[in-house]
């Protein structure tokens, strides 16, 4: 038997898998052989290495995902249920037709919370209007809460603005040179989701041009744009 | 029960809880479980994002199926099983390739005497070892992951991947030959 067969047989030589008079062949020939003896010394390394490979932490954003899918809402209905990444859930589509009101609004809200919790990697700070109960969370290492109430939900934490836009146009740019490689069911997703969050950004800002300081509105703009920012640098980054 | 109240709660208790419909049980339970299914699913699939979407996959089937779960197996083990289980469908719905690669792909593992250097590695990095598990062919790593990290047995092995113990165990001694490759060219 050449080097070859024997080296075929040193897993099952370090797992004990071997019946006797096999090991015993085994165990000659790497007494003799270097070349083998190396390898056998590096399988069982590698062996006793990968028993001892640690355990990963998810990122917080799974529970709060996993969390928005099964707590019973007093709507019954689940908060946040955005489209989760890449899984191709879309957007609920928006009819050109609607016009801003209350609905719209709510609808726009649950969308831009769904999309902003799935995007961003830490914890969010959900704060509803008005304020009834809602559900407090304790992980084991930090206090998060969820907050429900009519479904409403606005993702609040001020950003710079320009900074952001900034940020979206280097990260179109970057994506219009790398979309040629994409397949047609990603640039699909791509379009559905920037033409929902763009379709969302202008109603806001039209709303912004009229009602300059309504606050709520500001928060719809502002989590829309992180979102917008969120997708953009997941699709970069393809 | 509070949410202190849960905190030496065995699984058996928490699962019971979590049945009726106890999120801050079944959070306790998530809290408990959630690094050894994510790690898994991260090896197993070899990217974080996936990996984050298949730990929710399977904490939300963990959540839907816990009636079912009998209680005299261990909670631990019928966890792993499903989410080796899910990965598994996984990989199938996307067509990943599980057989082995062709003879040709298979002898480029083993080493003709005289071809290289014949010192054993002095050391394996952890990170490195992670890295090159992660650049194992899914078949390979699936295999390599499953019994060398997890302690599945090769006839488990057959059994989830459908294929025979042969082929589990010589799938496993590739993956470990690749390994070394990688981590000796690194090295
Ligand atoms: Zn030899």
């Amino acid at each position: 038997m050449g080097c070859l067969a024997y080296q075929e047989k040193i897993s099952d030589y370090i797992d004990g898998l071997l019946p006797i008079p096999e090991r015993q062949q085994v165990e000659a020939h790497l007494s003799t052989c270097r070349v083998c003896h190396a390898i056998y010394q590096d399988l069982v390394m590698i062996c006793e290495a990968s028993r001892n490979l640690p355990d990963y932490e998810p990122s917080e954003v799974v529970w709060q995902r996993i969390l928005a899918e099964i707590a019973p809402s007093g709507a019954g209905a689940p908060i946040a249920r955005g489209p989760r990444w890449p899984v191709r859930r879309f957007l609920p589509p928006m009819s050109r037709s609607l016009r801003w009101h209350p609905a719209w609004a709510v609808a726009a809200l649950l969308v831009i919370v769904g999309v902003t919790a799935v995007f961003l990697r830490h914890p969010i700070q959900l704060i509803e209007q008005p304020a009834p109960s809602g559900i407090h969370w304790t992980d084991g290492h930090r206090q998060l809460t969820i907050r429900r109430t009519n479904r409403i939900i606005v993702h609040k934490s001020h950003i710079q603005v320009d900074l952001v836009k900034q940020r979206i146009d280097e990260l179109q740019k970057r994506i219009e040179a790398a979309q040629i490689r994409w397949s047609p069911e990603v640039r699909a997703l791509y379009e559905r989701h920037l033409s929902a969050i763009n379709h969302c950004l202008n109603n806001c800002q039209n709303q912004l041009t009229r009602q300059s300081r309504d606050p709520a509105v500001r928060d719809v703009y502002e989590a829309t744009l992180r979102a917008k920012l969120e997708l953009l640098k997941q699709f970069a980054e393809m | 029960m509070t949410i202190k109240a849960l905190e030496g709660a065995s699984d058996t208790e928490l699962v019971a809880r979590s049945a009726t419909g106890d999120v801050d049980a079944f959070g306790k339970l998530y809290e408990k479980h959630r690094r050894r299914v994510y790690s898994l699913c991260l090896r197993m699939l070899g990217n974080p994002t996936e990996a984050e979407d298949m730990t929710q996959d399977v904490f939300m089937q963990v959540y839907r199926k816990l009636g079912s779960f009998r209680g005299e197996a261990a909670f631990t083990t019928w966890l792993h099983r499903l989410t080796v289980n899910q990965i598994l469908m996984h990989f199938r719905k996307r067509h990943v390739r599980m057989e082995a690669p062709t003879e040709d792909e298979d002898l480029k593992e083993l080493i003709e005497p005289g071809t290289e250097r014949p010192q054993a590695m002095s050391v394996v990095d952890r990170v490195a070892l992670e890295q090159a598990i992660a650049q194992l062919p899914p078949g390979y790593r699936a295999v390599f992951v499953l019994h060398d990290i997890e302690g599945y047995e090769h006839e488990e092995i057959a059994h989830l991947l459908g294929c025979s113990v042969g082929t589990s165990k010589s799938q496993l001694h590739k993956a470990r030959m690749k390994l070394r490759k990688i981590l000796r060219s690194e090295g």
